[in-house]
């Protein structure tokens, strides 16, 4: 991997001439745009940054990517089990299928990143919004969203297992989701708990559960503590969870990893604790020895307390879980308020003085599995906090910052890698006379050489036949105009790293992170990547 | 065709990046393709329509990148199909004219007005 990183890009490496970032000639710079297009492609070959396909692949490459999918569709009951392959086999691709049927997508065996992708995100992540109009089409619940219904009510301990199929029953789940939400909170629905809009949209707002628990008033007595306490608890794993902390949320993983010697006998398993079955005394038996509880400790000491203090409010959680979630809702208010140009500027500072482990980043990112694609903006709330505690700024790149820069980089070479895959159809029309959108009977649209434009309408001409050129022409030139955008402003950050002291792969990193950190520009890649990529 | 050969042509295509003008018509004309080069002679064939009275210019907007602009304000309305065609045609040839600027004048250091 380090030799990688010192030697990729070897072709713009050469084209990018020798040190110094002064004006050059438009045929060097044309060479550097086509070695750059060669060495993003094999990037992507290498798997170092692999976007979803807009289609299916005949390979992949993304291992991280594909066995995150195959966990996905594990937890939602499309497979009978997790292998943790990282290749895309029959059984997965049939997986696959069975899900967009469900979901009302497009049956091509692929997760992509137009629909099928966002889709499951939906469904599975905590942090990405449900679009619950999509999912209750026509007044019918779509069955994909029932069984993400019945994951989320199993990951919260309301109901007993996954779902294993579309038919499966959430009911008696919700109806235990809506007694606890009354018990907790003064904000219940007036209508009964079903699968409503109403109720699914409660369920799936994993922000505005971590607020509401953060100002629970009710009193609650032991036998209301009981009912509540497997929700509290497991809400409280996915924030960690999602915060980074070694945990997962329940349903991701059934088995806690250590249960004490007195409990192997079957009495009590650390499954239990998460599910209704388990009262609080016999959460207290345990709880020391089980991953929550040390992620906690953890969580406590990086809020600033002592060990003493850490222990105390791990091991009597119940009783401090307001103040758990409200340090957790600020750090959601964080990240929220952050706006992108600090997120950059303080990103790239951070990576400018932490070259040597860069590579770790990609090692760490291969572990990660489903949580490099979830919690990112916790972890940006978590970032803020730690440099400010942290004076001397000797954080290390970890799992949480592998998974901000991984984020971060990935969502440039999407777009750059999209932009040199279109931009030479694009650049070839521009540079021909008749433009796109003219069509002989109803509209010309003709450029000449001094760049100025000529619009001939035909005498009888059909108007919607030349409306309909005027879209293709806007769409054609808008995606010529934001191509050249791109193209040229990675290219000058690109051969400004490889000139300075990032060369190979460091440069390509540093030259993404600060393709989105110039400000001006962030927000017409953004707008014009939406617009132009959407219409096309 | 490579990114590199398109790029090429499309330098070789530049022209003038200062001022941009745009002319729609509402007729026929007849744009000759050489059968060999598939080159046209339009400017020629735009002559030859507006003399021949088969074309009627309806809206012109000229467009100095220094600041100045023209825009000829026509003495009845056009259909709105041609004033569409119109307003597509500016903010194309602005796409175009900022596409080349933003590939070739970020390292050239061209100086033209965004």
């Amino acid at each position: 991997m380090n030799d990688d990183f010192q030697k990729g890009m070897p072709r713009f490496a050469a084209a990018a001439g020798p040190a110094g970032t002064g004006p050059v000639s438009a045929d060097q710079l044309i060479a550097m745009v086509g070695a750059a297009a060669s060495d993003v492609s094999k990037t992507e070959e290498k798997g170092f940054f692999v976007p979803l396909p807009q289609s299916e692949p005949s390979v992949s490459k993304d291992v991280s990517r594909i066995k995150t999918i195959r966990n996905r569709l594990f937890i939602l009951g499309y497979l009978a089990q997790d292998t943790g392959r990282g290749s895309l086999d029959p059984v997965l691709s049939e997986a696959i299928r069975a899900f967009q049927e469900e979901a009302g997508l497009e049956t091509d065996g692929w997760v992509g990143e137009e629909e099928t992708w966002p889709a499951l995100q939906e469904l599975v992540s905590f942090e990405t919004p449900i679009d619950l109009a999509k999912w209750f089409s026509g007044g019918r619940l779509c069955p994909a969203l029932r069984r993400a219904v019945a994951l989320r009510l199993f990951v919260f301990g309301m109901l007993e297992k996954r779902p294993d199929s579309a038919d499966v029953a959430v009911e008696e789940g919700l109806k235990t989701f809506g007694e606890i939400w009354g018990l907790l909170f003064a904000d219940a629905p007036q209508t009964e708990p079903g699968l409503s809009p109403e109720w699914v949209s409660l369920l799936f707002d994993m922000d505005g559960i971590t607020q509401r628990l953060s100002r629970v008033s009710a009193e609650l007595g032991k036998e209301q503590m009981n009912r509540c306490h497997p929700f509290i608890l497991n809400a409280a794993k996915v924030e960690l969870w999602l915060m980074g902390y070694t945990v997962l949320p329940g349903g991701y993983d059934l088995v806690e990893k250590k249960i004490p010697d007195s409990e192997k006998n079957g009495e009590l398993t650390a499954a239990d604790v998460w599910m209704k079955s388990a009262t609080l005394s016999q959460y207290n038996k345990i709880k020391k020895n089980l991953l929550f509880y040390k992620a906690l400790h953890s969580f406590w000491l990086d809020q600033g307390e002592n060990d003493a203090g850490a222990d105390q409010k791990s091991v009597e959680f119940l009783e401090f879980f307001q103040e758990f979630f409200k340090a957790a809702a600020d750090g959601i208010q964080r990240a929220n308020a952050m706006d992108s140009a600090a997120r950059q500027v303080n990103l790239e500072t951070f990576i400018l003085e932490r070259k040597d482990q860069i590579p770790s980043i990609w090692e760490t990112v291969k572990r990660l599995g489903g949580r490099i694609w979830d919690g990112v903006r916790r972890i940006w709330g978590w970032f803020v906090r730690m440099l400010k505690r942290v004076k001397e700024r000797v954080l290390k790149i970890g799992t949480n910052l592998s998974r901000l820069i991984y984020d971060f980089a990935l969502g440039s070479f999407t777009v750059v890698s999209r932009v040199f895959d279109s931009l030479a159809t694009a650049v070839r029309w521009a540079a021909e006379p008749t433009l796109p959108g003219s069509d002989e009977a109803n509209i010309l649209f003709y450029r000449d050489s001094d760049n100025d434009m000529y619009a001939i309408a035909a005498a009888g001409a059909d108007p919607d036949r030349v409306l309909t050129g005027c879209t293709r022409l806007a769409a054609a030139t808008g995606k010529f105009a934001f191509g050249c955008l791109v193209v040229g402003t990675f290219v000058f950050l690109l051969r400004k790293a490889v000139n300075s002291a990032w060369k190979g792969y460091f440069g390509l990193v540093l030259a993404l992170v600060q393709l989105r950190s110039l400000k001006h520009r962030l927000q017409e890649l953004t707008e014009a990547y939406q617009t132009v990529y959407a219409a096309a | 065709m490579s990114l590199e050969k398109a790029l090429t042509e499309l330098k070789n295509a530049v022209g003038d990046l200062t001022s941009l003008e745009v002319q729609t018509y509402v007729g026929e004309i007849d744009v000759v393709i050489d059968g060999i080069t598939g080159s046209t002679d339009f400017e020629k064939s735009l002559q030859q329509a507006k003399q021949a009275g088969k074309i009627q210019l309806q809206l012109v907007t000229k467009i100095n990148f220094d600041g100045d602009g023209i825009v000829l304000v026509p003495s009845s309305a056009p259909a709105d199909y041609v004033q569409q065609a119109h307003d597509t045609a500016l903010q194309a040839g602005n796409d175009v004219r900022q596409g080349l600027i933003s590939l070739f004048s970020d390292v050239i250091g061209l100086k033209a007005s965004k």
